[in-house]
């Protein structure tokens, strides 16, 4: 990861396309639960695209991940904000207003957890993703994968160890119920 | 078929606390298999325009705003606020440093404080301002940290429309080799480089 950070970090093309593999899904993530389907993707190369051209100013020192989301939020929110100008396409005046989105710690998380799951084996992602997503028992899921209800729970077992170890600084703030769920990059007074 | 003992029923490390967040179809959502050929195309294109990865570059005279600035510009304060903006999801940043900002001779009634604080996702800016009008249509604000090559780095935009109060702006680089702040006035579609309108600046 490190020598990655310092070949993205001198601008090397074939740097973006392994950064984006590895954060791809994440910036995704964050870009969609901002501005939604329709601008996602948009917003997904603008992050790529900006962090490449400012990767000099990259600090090695520091995490990529945290940098590329940081960029990825506010690329989704100069986005956003450009959407509701009024004068873009002609849409009529007085519906612009400071722009609410999802709060910094709550877009960290899903940016975060979509790491963590992009982290794991396919086979438990897989069975994660049906119990989580889909409700589905473990027996559902064995038979859908066709494979031993024991081999369904021990790839579940390994994927929430593994779950829990990335995502367990996210869950103390989950309890915290003075952590908002919209902010605005606007906080008039 | 007889299940091995240690896997249990259901998920056993953290299910309940982890649940909320697995739960979320966000997350879960793929992009298009194709944006990966389409970022690399992108920055291929950057390449063969001539752009080579590097912070904005001012296209204005660096001596301009190094020079002595009008009467009635404060003075840049830098005093430690003890400010710690992150209440969770990522680490506590360090102290913030409050920096003052006056107005310039397209704003002469304009201040403002920003509190720079340095996180693990970057520099946070919380920018107070006060006497600045709302942008205009078709403009608006943006905030950039300078370093003394003259570079600048956008920190994000802002139009106030809904009145003035504090922002809030990220950037990728910090006061420490970032050490000047500009807000200045933009019009839309006329690029990515400041507008050389400084509205706020410290010193």
């Amino acid at each position: 990861m490190e020598d990655l950070q310092r070949r993205f970090r001198t601008g090397d093309p074939d740097a973006v396309r392994a950064v984006y593999r590895h954060y791809g899904g994440a910036v995704h993530t964050v870009a969609r639960s901002i501005v939604g389907d329709e601008l996602a993707r948009d917003v997904a190369q603008q992050t790529f695209v900006k962090a490449w051209q400012a990767a000099a100013t990259f600090d090695a020192d520091r995490e990529l991940a945290p940098w590329l989301y940081a960029i990825a939020r506010r690329t989704a929110i100069d986005v956003l904000r450009a959407e509701r100008h009024p004068t873009r396409g002609g849409h009529a005046p007085a519906v612009d207003v400071g722009v609410e989105t999802l709060s910094m710690e709550r877009t960290w998380e899903v940016f975060e957890v979509r790491r963590a799951i992009d982290d794991l084996p396919d086979g438990e992602r897989e069975v994660v993703r049906l119990s989580h997503l889909g409700g589905w028992t473990h027996a559902e899921i064995a038979e859908q994968l066709e494979v031993p209800v024991g081999t369904v729970k021990s790839r579940s077992a390994r994927a929430h160890q593994r779950l829990a170890a990335a995502l367990g600084h996210l869950l103390d703030s989950r309890t915290d119920p003075a952590v908002g769920d919209v902010d605005s990059n606007e906080d008039p007074r | 078929m007889t299940e091995p003992p240690e896997y249990p029923d259901e998920p056993p490390v953290g299910d309940d606390a982890l649940a909320p967040l697995l739960g979320n179809g966000a997350v879960w959502t793929d992009p298009d298999p194709d944006l990966e050929d389409d970022i690399v195309a992108a920055v291929g294109s950057e390449i063969r325009s001539g752009e080579m990865p590097r912070p904005d570059r001012h296209t204005g005279d660096l001596r301009r705003w190094l020079a002595p600035v009008a009467v009635g510009v404060v003075a840049a304060i830098l005093v430690l606020v003890g400010a710690s903006v992150l209440d969770g999801g990522a680490e506590q940043g360090t102290t913030g440093v409050a920096v003052a900002l006056a107005g310039t001779e397209a704003a002469p009634d304009a201040s403002a404080v920003a509190t720079v604080t340095d996180t693990p996702l970057g520099t946070r800016i919380d920018l107070d301002v006060s006497g600045l009008a709302p942008a205009g249509r078709d403009q608006y604000y943006e905030g950039w940290l300078w370093n003394d090559d003259g570079d600048a780095v956008s920190a994000g935009s802002f139009h106030l429309r809904g009145g003035v109060g504090t922002i809030e702006l990220w950037a990728g680089v910090g006061l420490d080799e970032y050490p000047r702040m500009t807000v200045t006035r933009e019009t839309e579609g006329e690029g990515a480089a400041p507008s050389g309108e400084v509205v706020l600046r410290s010193r």
